[in-house]
């Protein structure tokens, strides 16, 4: 196996951008981590195939994606956490207060329908253009902008935000549910 | 607000620690770089 060092950093930096969209795709902690790994491993058996200078936190993300769907969608029952135990699984636990958040959250991403959540996590979350999270699912760039709309519009319904001042300064927010046409 | 929660959601995923299951892929690119250099 043969990862040169900027490969390496690169797959390494990766890992908590894997892991926090397979927990967010997955819903569960073990499976995330099961899928997390399964990825490493398929990709750095594959890593010839990879090409440098590409992005390679994208290569990263089709592979995970592609992992779930064949895999873990179909076991679908399997993965839900219907108890809201995930973030009791996550090392580091928020305040209770924030732990009432992060559940409100999660349970508001989980009611939006998978596509659209995957879609909205690609290109808010993550910070992918359209055409990449488009490359990245298989999916046309027409239908992930327009997954990506009705998830931040349904979001925005879940989280109960009518006024858009409700949403207040936060950077991240305003990527979610208002962001910007990404470079083409 | 819906600010503060999408932050911390975030925030906590992303600032999660590895889990110890990864520290063999972690050695694995270790010994990689190392025996290329």
């Amino acid at each position: 196996m043969k990862v040169d060092p900027q490969t390496r950093r690169e797959l390494l930096a990766a890992l908590p951008h894997l892991r926090a969209f397979a927990i967010s795709l997955s819903g569960s902690v073990d499976k995330a981590d099961d899928l997390v790994q399964e990825t490493l491993a398929r990709a750095l058996t594959n890593i010839e195939r990879f090409t440098p200078g590409t992005c390679l936190q994208a290569w990263l993300f089709t592979i995970l994606r592609n992992l779930f769907h064949t895999e873990f969608r179909r076991r679908r029952r399997e993965v839900e956490d219907p108890d809201g135990l995930m973030a009791s699984r996550l090392a580091v636990l928020p305040n209770q207060s924030g732990r009432l958040e992060f559940e409100e959250l999660r349970e508001a991403l989980a009611k939006l329908p998978h596509d659209q959540r995957e879609a909205l996590l690609l290109v808010s979350a993550e910070g992918f253009s359209y055409e990449e999270a488009a490359r990245i699912t298989g999916a046309q760039l027409g239908t992930i902008k327009s997954r990506v709309n009705r998830a931040r519009t349904r979001l925005a319904e879940l989280m109960q935000v009518d006024d858009p001042e409700d949403l207040g300064p936060d950077r991240l927010v305003r990527a979610v549910l208002h962001a910007p046409e990404p470079p083409r | 607000l819906i600010g503060d929660q999408l932050r911390i959601y975030y925030a906590e995923l992303l600032g999660e620690p590895m889990p110890d299951r990864f520290l063999e892929v972690l050695r694995q690119l270790s010994s990689a770089e190392g025996k290329q250099s």
